[in-house]
């Protein structure tokens, strides 16, 4: 138990220094993937240890749906705005999302090393 | 006041997320999709009992504060794959920068042509990437930013429903590609359900997770840079398609 509460202080500090960066640097990038690269940079160069953040990384990673619920009720908020857009609404992002699939699989075969 | 309405939404939502995870793996069937399934669940719950939907977000605030952690701990799946990723870097690259850009320009033109206002397309255009991106770019580009919040919830949703039927119809087998695709087109609710098809698919799925939302913002900021805001991306488009 420990260890698990040793990696969330981990990876919740590493949250924290992403958030700042990102707020005092004022770039685009929010602070979590900030500090996804710096869990991965301290897990590489060793200044992380394995065992002390794959426990709760997997646990946090399992439950990662359950974390975008709120959000996804959050849709009601905007029930008016979606009806009258709702063909745009719908339309762009379904036909956008198989593109985008498409040319992310192809491209990778393409140049994928055998 | 009495009884604190955040331990019952909280509870409500944890119950629902525990069942619709139980019948999504009793049954196996992508239209179960336990996001899909407890968000419409609670959808008719709030419809039902006429409670307003903004007092349920406040409700449940510390689940989604989950969310930036959760991104955090992705980095030990990259770390946990940085052979496999070194290996294919080249073509990581290509793949995640290129479908960036086409879910940009793709989903920016089929607005344009269904004359979706500039506020929806800087709305939408930012729908493949994961929420805390998503929603700075919103902002930034002067879009309806919990909307863009809800949407990419839903494309999360599509892209985890739909996606591992239509790589099968596209005859895509390989696991790396096959976590590509799902991860640049549907963020976090996409890697969710890569994780499922193995560790190979959740690495990639995860690993295009923060490469998508970079490329992304990058693009967009790009395309401000170069041409302008998403009122004037309408007036290029205008002269574009009167040119050609």
């Amino acid at each position: 138990m420990p260890q698990f509460l040793k990696g969330l202080v981990i990876i919740m500090l590493l949250y924290a220094i992403g958030e700042l960066i990102s707020y005092y640097l004022n770039i685009p990038v929010p602070g979590n993937v900030i500090g996804m690269l710096f869990m991965f940079a301290g897990l590489q160069y060793g200044l992380i240890k394995k065992d002390t953040v794959e426990g709760i990384s997997k646990q946090l990673i399992g439950l990662l749906n359950l974390f975008f619920i709120p959000a996804g009720v959050g849709l009601l908020a905007y029930e008016s705005l979606l009806m009258d857009n709702l063909l745009v609404i719908v339309l762009a992002p379904v036909i956008s999302s198989l593109i985008v699939m498409l040319v992310a699989a192809y491209v990778f075969l393409l140049l994928k090393k055998r | 006041m009495g009884f604190s309405t955040e331990i019952l939404w909280v509870s409500i939502t944890l119950m629902i997320y525990y069942f619709a995870l139980m019948l999504y793996k009793r049954f196996k069937s992508p239209l179960l999709n336990p996001v899909l399934v407890s968000v419409t669940c609670i959808i008719i719950i709030l419809k039902v009992g006429k409670i307003p939907v903004a007092e349920y977000s406040k409700s449940v605030s510390v689940i989604s504060f989950f969310l930036g952690p959760s991104v955090v701990a992705l980095g030990f799946m990259l770390y946990q794959q940085w052979d496999l990723i070194r290996k294919n870097l080249k073509a990581i690259f290509w793949s995640v920068s290129l479908a960036s850009l086409a879910g940009i320009v793709s989903v920016t033109i089929i607005a344009y042509f269904l004359r979706a206002e500039s506020e929806i397309i800087a709305t939408l255009a930012p729908k493949s990437i994961t929420t805390p991106i998503a929603i700075g770019v919103s902002e930034k580009t002067n879009g309806i930013v919990a909307l863009t919040a809800a949407i990419v919830i839903a494309v999360g949703v599509f892209g985890a429903v739909v996606g591992p039927s239509f790589l099968n119809l596209l005859k895509i087998k390989d696991a790396f590609a096959r976590g590509l695709a799902m991860g640049t087109a549907a963020h976090g609710i996409g890697t969710a359900r890569a994780v499922e098809e193995g560790e190979t698919t959740g690495t990639a799925a995860a690993l295009s997770i923060g490469l998508a939302g970079v490329f992304t913002v990058a693009f967009i900021f790009l395309i401000y840079f170069f041409i302008g805001d998403w009122n004037q991306i309408s007036i290029f488009l205008d002269n574009f398609f009167n040119s050609v």
